[in-house]
């Protein structure tokens, strides 16, 4: 082969690995774990929460808990190629899930500033809805669509 | 005006924001509507945002987590869609490269 047809090819696997690679919300390292765990620990509230089985005080640690990990995400994440991969960021997000991410954060911060002055109805309520977006970021990571 | 006044003076689509959004402004006090209008008006939305959960009831809070569950739910669909065309573009390349490696080894 020429150095011409091995540098068409180079690009050309270069543009491959550029076009699979390109999920609109990627995570390494620390944050990939914690995505997945979340996720994971969220399906068991969720579980508990359907049926309002979680008592108040833990469903308002809950939900602390919560506020902490989407402003977790939200600090961890760019949409700068260079930070996620040099400059210590963990989450590589395109412009839509990084408003998405944005948002959520200061959601769950209000939720949780909340949750004192609520019934045990309205906590468990409020655990299952989070825990549908903390899979929601998980599939987002996995490249999956959600649930409804 | 009232809510329905504003709706019937807009069209269809900024309609349901004022379904959504409306009640909540409705709640908010003066200056608290002044500070969240100068923020949309210069577009730093998430202040604007900030201060409209803060005005939100506790039901609006829930309704909010529908809403943001919904917005997840539709870019996670156009990402997998999008994740699932990069997919097959890389194989039919992969399948161009084996053939042109092959033909010219000369197999």
């Amino acid at each position: 082969m020429t150095r011409r047809t091995w540098w068409s090819f180079l690009l050309g696997a270069a543009l491959v690995l550029l076009l699979t690679g390109c999920s609109g919300l990627t995570a390494r390292g620390e944050m990939k774990r914690l995505i997945d765990d979340s996720a994971a620990v969220a399906a068991s509230d969720a579980s508990r929460a359907v049926t309002v089985a979680i008592l108040s005080p833990e469903a308002r640690t809950i939900l602390k808990r919560n506020a902490e990990t989407f402003v977790t995400y939200r600090d961890a994440k760019t949409l700068n190629l260079f930070a996620y991969w040099f400059g210590g960021k963990q989450i590589y997000v395109s412009g839509k899930y990084a408003g998405l991410l944005d948002r959520v954060a200061k959601l769950a911060e209000v939720t949780a500033g909340s949750a004192d002055a609520q019934t045990q109805e309205w906590l468990n309520a409020a655990v299952l809805k989070e825990a549908k977006v903390l899979i929601d970021v998980a599939n987002a990571r996995a490249g999956k669509r959600s649930e409804p | 005006m009232n809510l329905q006044e504003l709706k019937d003076k807009l069209p269809a689509e900024a309609a349901g924001l004022v379904d959504l959004y409306g009640p909540t402004i409705l709640l908010m006090t003066a200056e608290q509507l002044r500070e969240w209008l100068n923020y949309v008006f210069v577009g730093r939305y998430t202040e604007a945002y900030a201060l409209y959960l803060k005005a939100a009831s506790a039901d609006t809070l829930l309704a909010e987590w529908d809403t943001t569950h919904a917005e997840w739910k539709a870019a996670n669909d156009v990402n997998a869609d999008k994740i699932a065309m990069s997919q097959k573009i890389g194989q039919v390349f992969a399948q161009v490269m084996i053939g042109m490696i092959l033909a010219v080894v000369g197999f």
